[in-house]
């Protein structure tokens, strides 16, 4: 019963965290999915036994099961290491932004294909230039580059910058130097 | 000897990629050479192991002498040989584009990523245990991730940021479902688990977690919307070598896993053939409104998918040995075709359609190619892509699913329609404007898209030796007992 309300719990709050914009807070849902996850393994393993799996000094009877503990240990790992290059991404996506968005003209078109995201950068930018940072904060990912969608993104822009600016702060865990390089380059 | 020979796909690139690692830089023509012979030799094996499977037999290995049932097992059968043949020869045809358009010296550490992830495809065709099955699909996406977003622009960053987050959800949920599993059945062993969801409900409801985290990573509608927005986004040889390796990953396992947990169960098969329905559908609705040449194959990659769980959707015979001779070769037309899309836009500098034009007289032998692989795909003789195509109507027809075998032949023609966008677009017409005599394909990047339509052809004329294999690909599937028996025996 423990081991299903905590698992109802985790999975709550990681769906709640993945469902929001920033790529922070998604990164936290997964790492809260995952322990949702990794709880559910060890449950499923019986939580009654849990003596250790040691043949001589305990009967298979009490002995936990210790497939589901080596299958949650190769799950964590693995989880760790997305989680850090989530992190690692985020602190990319800062720095991109931070370098193209101060530039003289901050496009440098990578590919002839980002001319879209380029034109629509250009047409947020004349009433945005003194207010710069708010199309700063735009994500990419939900926004497909398309001028209409993305002049949009200037007016709730100011929006999400404030957002941003107040719920990076209270994280200051293991990710803050990314966070605050994120903050940054949203600046 | 054949236990070495199965352990090595795993093993040998793995060890490779750290060996270039370690030399690094300094010696890059050794590296090549060492990622292309390693590729080489996987095709070697998986061409021994076609030979030894062909009289239907299954080969496993228990890895580290434990007993059978607890050890972690890797089986090859006839279907896994197949996919790893194709597959390394993918790597190869890919990593040659890759290193003629210059990705490897964008990117010091493709060799190594590129040897990193077939070894966890290949790991994941001839794994027999669903944990291992988890952890080598992480092998793969690991250096798949750095691959998508390599040399990153912005457009490339978000792509991979969604490309990261719905892969790993995928995953997680992919976990959950062996967690579940594991609580309801004790194994993750699926050799012991052969059988199991089609004799027990709750273990076919653990079953379709997994099954549908698969879905997902295999692009089934409704669970599409990630692959067409990220893979146009990658460089070409990626786009190329994840359409050829990482979608049909998740194909195989659904299929795997569907035949051998399940039994082909009838009962659930409805689920499989609505959804393989739609995907043909939808993806080549959306394919024709796209206007770049990789997001019109993009969503043309979701609709054939819908042509491979078709098959499985049936749930006979025939049907599975269409699938199976419909995935093998399907990979090898789609990469055709991505490479060529790649060619051009790597020559040129764009895949723009209303950029492009009149490709057809300056690039004839890149135009021939484009046509062979369109029309194969299209499922035109005497190409592979038609006996595929057959094959799976056939099935439907002998089954007496009379509308979906309608629905292959309908999609079939519609099919036509966004390669034939590509054709107008680009190749044919008039060149756009005057372009600089020096824009134009080298031989190293129209040589692997050639090959590549040549195998096609081959295929197409000289069909009967991969149909046969199929069959027995399809005798083991639709017998799982027969893989099951091998599996526990080791």
């Amino acid at each position: 019963m423990t081991a299903a309300l905590t698992v109802g719990i985790l999975v709550t709050g990681g769906v709640y965290l993945m469902l929001q914009r920033e790529l922070l807070r998604a990164t936290f849902g997964f790492v809260l999915l995952g322990h949702a996850v990794n709880v559910l393994f060890v449950t499923s393993g019986g939580l009654e036994r849990r003596s250790p799996a040691l043949l001589g000094s305990n009967s298979p009877e009490v002995a936990a099961d210790p497939l589901p503990q080596a299958f949650v240990l190769t799950a964590i790992v693995i989880t760790f290491g997305v989680t850090v290059y989530l992190f690692a991404l985020m602190r990319a996506e800062g720095l991109h932004r931070k370098h193209h968005g101060e530039g003289p003209e901050g496009e440098g078109p990578d590919t002839p294909d980002d001319l879209d995201s380029l034109a629509a950068e250009r047409a947020g930018r004349p009433e945005s230039s003194s207010t710069e940072p708010a199309t700063g904060p735009r994500d990419g990912i939900d926004l497909p580059p398309n001028s209409p969608v993305a002049a949009d993104a200037t007016g709730t822009g100011t929006k999400d910058d404030v957002t941003t600016s107040t719920t990076d702060r209270p994280t200051p865990g293991a990710p803050a130097p990314r966070a605050k390089g994120d903050g940054e380059g949203a600046r | 000897m054949t236990s070495a020979l199965i352990a090595l796909p795993i093993a040998a690139p793995m060890l490779a990629a750290g060996g270039v690692v370690a030399v690094g830089g300094r010696y890059r023509q050794v590296c090549r050479w060492v990622v292309l012979g390693v590729s080489a030799a996987v095709l070697v094996i998986a061409g021994v192991m076609i030979a030894r499977t062909a009289d239907g037999s299954v080969h496993a290995v228990q890895v580290g002498d434990w007993g059978p049932g607890i050890s972690i097992a890797f089986a090859i059968d006839m279907f896994s040989a197949l996919m790893l043949a194709v597959s390394s020869l993918l790597v190869l045809v890919c990593y040659s584009f890759a290193v003629s358009a210059g990705d490897d010296e964008a990117e010091p550490l493709f060799g190594p990523l590129v040897l990193i992830l077939s070894a966890g495809v290949y790991g994941t065709f001839i794994t027999a245990d669903l944990f291992n099955l988890f952890v080598l699909i992480e092998v793969m996406l690991l250096p798949s991730y750095a691959l998508l977003i390599m040399a990153g622009s912005r457009a490339k960053l978000a792509a991979g940021r969604i490309y990261l987050l719905v892969n790993l959800l995928a995953s997680t949920i992919f976990l959950a479902g062996l967690a579940m599993l594991y609580g309801s059945a004790g194994t993750l062993n699926l050799g012991v688990l052969a059988g199991a969801a089609a004799e027990n409900p709750t273990i076919a409801a653990a079953g379709a977690v997994i099954l549908v985290a698969m879905a997902a990573k295999a692009a089934m509608v409704p669970m599409h919307g990630w692959l067409p927005r990220t893979y146009p986004e990658a460089s070409p040889a990626v786009t190329a070598l994840f359409s050829g390796l990482l979608t049909k990953t998740g194909a195989y396992v659904i299929i795997r896993v569907y035949s051998v947990m399940y039994e082909g169960d009838q009962r659930y098969v409805w689920v499989i053939m609505t959804g393989a329905i739609l995907t043909m559908v939808i993806g080549v609705l959306a394919a024709v409104g796209q206007d770049t040449l990789r997001s019109i194959l993009a969503f043309d990659m979701v609709s054939q998918i819908g042509y491979v769980l078709l098959g499985l959707a049936l749930a006979t015979h025939a049907g599975l040995a269409a699938t199976v001779f419909f995935l093998v070769q399907y990979a090898a037309v789609k990469a055709a075709l991505l490479l060529c899309a790649g060619a051009v836009e790597t020559a040129y500098g764009t895949g723009r359609l209303s950029l492009l034009g009149g490709l057809g007289g300056r690039e004839k032998l890149l135009a021939a190619a484009y046509a062979v692989a369109a029309l194969s795909l299209a499922g035109l003789p005497p190409m592979s892509g038609f006996v595929a195509k057959l094959g799976l109507i056939r099935a439907a027809v002998l089954d007496e699913q009379y509308f979906p075998a309608a629905m292959a032949v309908i999609v079939s023609l519609l099919t036509l329609l966004p390669l034939l966008k590509i054709w107008t677009g680009a190749f044919a017409g008039a060149l756009p404007s005057p372009l600089p005599d020096t824009a134009r394909t080298r031989a190293g990047l129209v040589a692997p898209a050639v090959v590549l339509g040549v195998v096609t052809i081959a295929l197409g004329i000289g069909a009967q030796p991969l149909l046969a294999a199929a069959e027995t690909a399809a005798d083991v599937l639709s017998n799982p007992t027969i893989w099951a028996e091998a599996v526990l025996r080791g």
